[in-house]
């Protein structure tokens, strides 16, 4: 991997911004217990990019591409229940810290519905489940290094019959580096 | 220099009794000349990618090839179809050989097929695949997280 262009980033511990509906709910596989709206989630924050130019920097960090789906519409589940999910892949040789981040449209404002800062082995891979997003406008955003691919679907699941259908598939080409 | 690409990771519909879903992967050709081509289909089982296909093929020049994966290996699962193609074709760069993913449904009472869900070429992202060893347990890469 390219080890040019890149900066530094350090964590910072912040409050998430989830909408706090009683019917809103996210999870991860990865970790059981779904966050509570005093959940407290890392972010990434940027180092001033003077510091990312300092030699040592250039030699170790990865580049990290910040990837987004853009917003698309999420259907309704006419009773059914309809799930985000967001994948990723790790086809790195060391572990990395991936943030994902899912934002809803409210009127002309974007709204955090999910943020999350996850470590992702070599070789392993992460599923988030992201529920009551139903008839929302939806943007999922990944910070990650290249070697970790993110994917995104919406899911609708048929309580009569346990049914699964695949409503809406985001592949690792329908996210745009911003 | 061989090209791997990946789908990602995506989930496979989970049916009725009667209907079949399974999962074809579309290999083609798109030069006369054979090429090898190695397919790996993993599933997510937790949070690692355990491998359901692994096949080394062998493909003549303008020519196909589908690999088929069953009901009782994908249906309700999560999948992600890695293909390691060869650049080195007419056009350099480019993969002479590009991979597709068509998920169907069978349904067994009058045979038909149906179309669920299509990863085409273009969806298949480059990726550098991870050397063999591992890194030692606990190291990370320093500044592996941002965005802007």
């Amino acid at each position: 991997m390219s080890t040019t262009k890149s900066w530094g980033i350090i964590d910072s511990r912040i409050p998430t911004q989830r909408r706090s509906s009683p019917g809103s709910a996210a999870r991860a596989t990865s970790a059981p217990s779904r966050p509570q709206a005093s959940h407290v989630v890392t972010t990434p924050e940027i180092r001033p990019r003077g510091a990312a130019n300092a030699p040592h920097a250039l030699q170790t960090a990865p580049v990290v591409d910040a990837r987004s789906t853009g917003f698309f519409a999420v259907p309704e589940g006419d009773g059914n229940i309809i799930d985000l999910h967001v994948y990723l892949s790790s086809f790195a040789d060391v572990p990395h810290r991936v943030a994902v981040h899912v934002d809803r449209r409210v009127g002309n404002e974007r709204e955090s519905v999910f943020s999350r800062v996850l470590e992702i082995p070599s070789g392993e891979a992460r599923h988030l489940e992201i529920g009551d997003l139903d008839g929302q406008s939806v943007e999922v955003r990944v910070s990650a290094p290249a070697e970790i691919v993110a994917t995104a679907a919406v899911t609708q699941y048929f309580l009569a019959d346990g049914g699964i259908l695949v409503l809406i598939f985001k592949a690792p080409s329908d996210f745009v580096q911003f | 220099m061989p090209v791997t690409l990946t789908s990602g990771l995506f989930p496979v519909a989970q049916l009725p009794a009667a209907q079949l879903v399974k999962v074809r992967v579309i290999l083609t050709n798109l030069e006369n000349q054979p090429a090898t081509v190695g397919v790996v289909v993993d599933k997510l089982v937790g949070n690692s990618k355990q491998p359901v296909l692994q096949e080394d093929l062998e493909i003549s020049g303008d020519d196909r090839r589908i690999l088929e994966l069953d009901t009782p290996v994908v249906e309700g699962q999560t999948l992600e179809v890695t293909v390691t193609v060869p650049s080195e074709g007419f056009i350099p760069g480019f993969a002479t050989v590009t991979p597709q993913v068509a998920i169907v449904s069978l349904f067994t009472g009058d045979g038909t097929t149906s179309l669920l869900q299509s990863i085409s070429a273009n969806d298949f992202a480059a990726v550098e695949v991870a050397s063999v060893e591992s890194p030692p347990e606990g190291e990370m890469a320093p500044s592996s997280l941002g965005g802007r």
